[in-house]
């Protein structure tokens, strides 16, 4: 490749590749580096206007650290987190294996599942509210209806449910955009393999452990991974469902530092959690370049 | 397909090839019972489909239901009697407004992630430098930043360049989003397309510019359609943005507009449904014309 | 295209959606720009700005600007980060001293001594407005909260009038609970925000308790009351997630027999296809306090105003006795009673309205929230322990207990 790899096409190709890079080093590091200085700073609504903000240390690091709210809401952004990722990718994968069968009118089930992708956080948020309304919620009609419960469940106005609730909504809207993912990954594999695998005797079980899943173990990982820094990060959804109530039950990380800056104007201490979501997301990722990364080459 | 992926398949295709003669017995059994089969398959995905869309189908039952009937136990699965005051309310408390508003945002992130992004991603694909991997990662780590981290210090940036209480706030914020995305999808998008005629075009004196609109850009359409439909969608869906750095109600997107109303609504669930019905249609109904794109995009297996 | 042109055209397209909105609403110097939260119909402000535009031309204008309640307070924050703050905020009555104390808002002092009417106003909202001794602004109006409810459900039930006592107020959300399956007895706002701390502390104080001493017997047999209309599902498990218009709303539609809010939710019982009142909120027998929560706002001119003179000339013109007459007075059903005790007084003007009238007969027992300037921390822990004791996560008792030793640092 004389053209693409000479000297002059690579200094071009820096060019190209400037505008873009530019972008995210203001709006994205500058943010950070901002972040930062206001953790170890103390700006609350009383001294916003102050030409010179007091640098207080470590101090917001330990409030945050030592907070007894902290432990609830870590099990609350663990709850939610790892609760939406495992049905959506579940669902989404049995849905995903499902269409990739051949009969008629596939691909418009297909687009009809995708609805639910296209519809903001906050629509979904507003639509499951209603379904879970403890008196009149279509959800608790239905349940009572096929038998499961005998009396309505106040989803999410009780601590004990409200997180499942939340969790619900967040599974419905993240399914579409699994099971397209995993439907790529699918797409990739030629009908000739379990073809050959039925003939060799392997029932449809073994078929899909030891075929599909470490066939397409890379697109796996990877809609995993992009489940856990887009769902660590949802707020919409959430504040529009419960405010991270009752009390602090469905509050988790990204809804504890908005409330923070936001409701009470604790900047500094909103700051500070966003800081810590922002490290966890990192050791996620960081664990998961080492076992997935680097393998394109 | 991932290159180890590929070589696994190949030796254990390798293995399997014995068994070609019992294949066209297989077919024909196979052939026999497709039908009955496939009619089993549509029920099923009926009724999986329909299970799924009850809360979208429940919005717009709610939503022609009159203020009584939308509490009514148990609750009527049509609305009875059917009422449009819901949708006249909706429609004309300023839900164009916000619709106009939300498009705006949204066709406007998408514009600049895609520009940006194209070129970044491309860059990214070409390059022959060591230092590429890190600038990969850059873009990665920018991808994790969560949302609620970005708007106070956004707030402070968009307000020294005098842009809070402009559309450009909201774009460049949601494009902070999804740039980095889209940079990440497209240079997998780019490493795979054929540079041959890339650099087929150059030898004929082509311009670099030239070369990758006319070349490099229409090879990578998949995945600038995938790129294109998610920062539309997330653009179009942004609430934090909007409700943080618009605070003129003529500027609010569908989204900010759509919380405000819940409070202002009061309980009347039937005209909050209206709304939300509302200003998801016309994203329902531009999906459903572009579905084809999208989905073959999202199929291809961009993501790894 | 070479790629000047590319460039300079990109530059283009990037700079269109910046120059979309910039335009427009560039305020004329002078002019007095207000934010408030008052949706139409709910307030008189917009109509005294419109009279001011038509009666003082040429001098300067008076704009306003409506702001979600739940929105406002991180708007103005928000202002005063930018400097693009409006002249005049309508500032809910306990916030005043947060924004006072952090130099938010232009010191009146001299001006009202010079005006010399600070003696006409009722003492609760005054001090209100008043941090470290000297004026941050002035109260425009007081509200307060009572018992909306349905009459023709209570015949059904069977119950001979509104609850004067708790003991009447649990036997008639028990009777009306019985009614139908999808009816309950009461709906009140136990949200966790302002609304939810403004609905108890009435009750609190109708128990003989207060905010400096919350876990006291009398706090928790007030948490325990609201514990119990939940618990015995005569209110719904929902109410901790409603707002006092949600909960007015509910009383509307025919879901609920009796609902706690405000005047400004009056609009909202417009629709209703019933017989309904408005009677005092029900008092605790043994103790005899008549309380209910004072709301009410305050006009603030902003430290960072351009227009302070302009925005004084606009309050007073606001707050003479004859401007008070024609816009409180006049306004439909939003109910606001002025925080000036000369003019609050001539009852007569509001026997006519018997709505109004119980409005103004409960807001002699309403008593102020703070100030304090760290109100909102405050009033987050009353929140907390509220929804905590409602959604059976602690006992009342538990509940406050936490929540005073939250509130220790700040009394």
């Amino acid at each position: 490749m004389k053209h693409i790899g000479n000297a002059k096409a690579q200094r071009i190709y820096i060019w190209f590749l400037l505008p873009g890079l530019v972008y995210v080093l203001l709006f994205v590091v500058y943010p950070i580096v901002f972040n930062v200085q206001l953790s170890f700073q103390n700006v609350t609504a009383l001294n916003i206007r102050a030409p010179r903000k007091p640098y207080i240390g470590l101090d917001n690091y330990v409030q945050v650290f030592t907070d007894p709210e902290l432990p609830g809401i870590l099990l609350n952004t663990l709850a939610f987190t790892i609760g939406s990722i495992a049905f959506q990718f579940a669902i989404g994968f049995a849905i995903a294996l499902f269409l990739q069968k051949q009969f008629p009118l596939r691909d418009l089930f297909r687009s009809l599942i995708m609805i639910g992708w296209v519809l903001s956080p906050i629509v979904v948020g507003t639509i499951w509210r209603w379904m879970l309304n403890s008196d009149f919620g279509l959800l608790n009609f239905i349940l009572q209806w096929i038998g499961v419960i005998d009396t309505n469940i106040s989803w999410l106005p009780q601590p004990k449910t409200a997180m499942t609730g939340v969790v619900m909504a967040n599974i419905w809207l993240g399914v579409p955009f699994n099971m397209m993912l995993l439907t790529g990954g699918l797409a990739n594999l030629p009908e000739s393999v379990y073809e050959s695998a039925t003939i060799d005797g392997a029932n449809r079980f073994q078929q899909f452990f030891k075929i599909t899943i470490p066939l397409i173990r890379q697109t796996i990982a990877a809609t995993i991974m992009l489940g856990f820094i887009y769902t660590l990060k949802v707020f919409d959804l959430i504040w529009v469902m419960t405010n991270g109530g009752p009390v602090n039950a469905t509050t988790t990380m990204p809804v504890w530092s908005y409330r923070a800056s936001f409701v009470l104007f604790k900047f500094s201490q909103g700051a500070t959690i966003s800081n810590v979501l922002f490290a966890m997301t990192l050791v996620l990722a960081i664990v998961y370049i080492y076992f997935f990364g680097n393998k394109e080459d | 397909m991932h290159a180890g992926t590929r070589k696994e398949f190949s030796q254990f295709q390798h293995k399997t090839t014995a068994g070609k003669k019992i294949k066209t017995g297989l077919r024909h059994y196979l052939a026999i019972s497709t039908k009955k089969k496939k009619i089993v398959k549509l029920v099923v995905a009926l009724i999986a489909t329909g299970t799924y869309l009850i809360p979208v189908l429940w919005m717009y039952i709610s939503s022609f239901k009159t203020e009584r009937d939308v509490y009514s136990l148990p609750p009527t699965l049509i609305p009875n009697p059917v009422t449009f005051d819901p949708i006249v309310q909706t429609l004309s408390s300023g839900g164009i407004r916000y619709f106009f508003n939300s498009m705006v945002i949204g066709s406007f992130s998408t514009f600049l992630t895609l520009i940006l992004a194209a070129f970044t991603g491309f860059a990214l694909a070409r390059l022959k430098k060591r230092w590429v991997s890190m600038i990969v990662l850059v873009f990665l780590i920018a991808q994790m930043l969560p949302t609620v981290l970005r708007v106070t210090p956004l707030f402070i940036v968009f307000n020294n360049l005098r842009l809070i209480n402009t559309y450009a706030a909201v774009i460049l914020a949601n494009a902070s989003l999804t740039i980095p995305f889209s940079v990440i999808l497209l240079r997998t998008t780019f490493l795979a397309t054929p540079q041959e005629i890339e650099e087929a075009s150059l030898i004929d004196g082509c311009s670099h510019i030239k070369s990758f609109f006319l070349i490099s850009v229409p090879m990578g359409k998949p995945g600038l359609a995938v790129a294109g439909a998610m920062s539309f969608v997330w653009s179009f869906g942004d609430f934090i943005f909007s409700l943080s750095f618009l605070n003129k109600p003529s500027m609010h997107p569908a989204t900010v507009g759509l919380y405000n109303f819940i409070g202002a609504e009061a309980t009347s669930w039937n005209n909050v449904m209206a709304f939300a019905g509302l200003t998801a249609l016309p994203l329902i109904l531009l999906f459903l014309i572009f579905q084809k794109q999208i989905i073959q995009g999202l199929s291809t297996g961009s993501f790894r | 295209m070479n790629k000047k042109h590319f460039i300079g055209m990109l530059l283009i397209l990037l700079l269109i959606p910046c120059t979309i909105g910039a335009a427009g609403q560039k305020a004329v110097e002078g002019d007095v720009v207000i934010w408030h939260p008052f949706p139409e119909q709910t307030h008189f402000i917009q109509q005294a700005a419109n009279s001011w535009n038509e009666e003082n031309l040429g001098t300067f204008n008076v704009t306003t600007r409506f702001i979600p309640f739940a929105d406002l307070k991180r708007e103005i924050a928000q202002s005063l980060v930018t400097g693009e703050v409006p002249d005049i905020y309508m500032v809910d009555n306990p916030d005043h001293a947060s924004f006072a104390a952090a130099g938010a808002f232009y010191d009146l002092t001299a001006w009202i001594k010079k005006w010399g009417q600070a003696n006409q106003y009722f003492p609760g909202p005054w001090n209100s407005t008043i941090w470290e001794g000297k004026n941050y602004g002035i109260p425009v109006d007081s509200n307060t909260i009572l018992l909306y409810y349905n009459k023709d459900a209570f015949k059904r039930a069977g119950i001979a009038g509104p609850p004067g006592t708790w003991t009447e107020l649990l036997d008639a959300a028990n009777k009306l609970n019985a009614l139908d399956p999808n009816f309950r007895g009461i709906a009140f706002s136990a949200i966790r925000s302002e609304e939810g701390t403004f609905q108890f502390l009435p009750f609190l104080q109708q128990a003989g308790g207060s905010v400096d001493a919350i876990n006291s017997t009398n706090g928790v047999v007030a948490l325990s009351l609201w514990t119990e209309l939940v618990q015995k599902g005569y209110a719904s498990p929902e109410v901790i997630n409603i707002t006092q218009n949600e909960a007015v709303g509910l009383l509307a539609s025919g879901n609920v027999g009796m609902a706690i809010s405000g005047p400004w939710s009056l609009g909202l019982m417009k629709d209703a296809d019933f017989e309904w009142g408005l009677s005092l909120l029900p008092i605790k027998e043994d103790v005899g306090v008549r309380s209910s929560a004072m709301g009410g706002y305050n006009m603030a001119i902003m430290a960072d105003s351009k227009s302070p003179g302009n925005s004084w000339e606009f309050i007073k013109w606001l707050q003479t006795p004859e401007n008070i007459r024609r816009f409180y007075w006049d306004f439909l059903g939003g109910a606001r009673i002025p925080s000036r005790a000369d003019v609050a007084n001539e009852a007569d003007k509001w026997v006519q309205n018997p709505q109004l009238k119980v409005f103004i007969e409960q807001l002699q027992f309403a008593k102020p929230r703070g100030p304090h300037p760290e109100w909102p921390s405050i009033s987050n822990a009353i929140q907390i322990a509220i929804q905590k004791s409602l959604t059976g996560q602690a006992t009342p008792q538990a509940a406050l207990d936490e929540a005073a030793k939250t509130l220790e640092k700040f009394f």
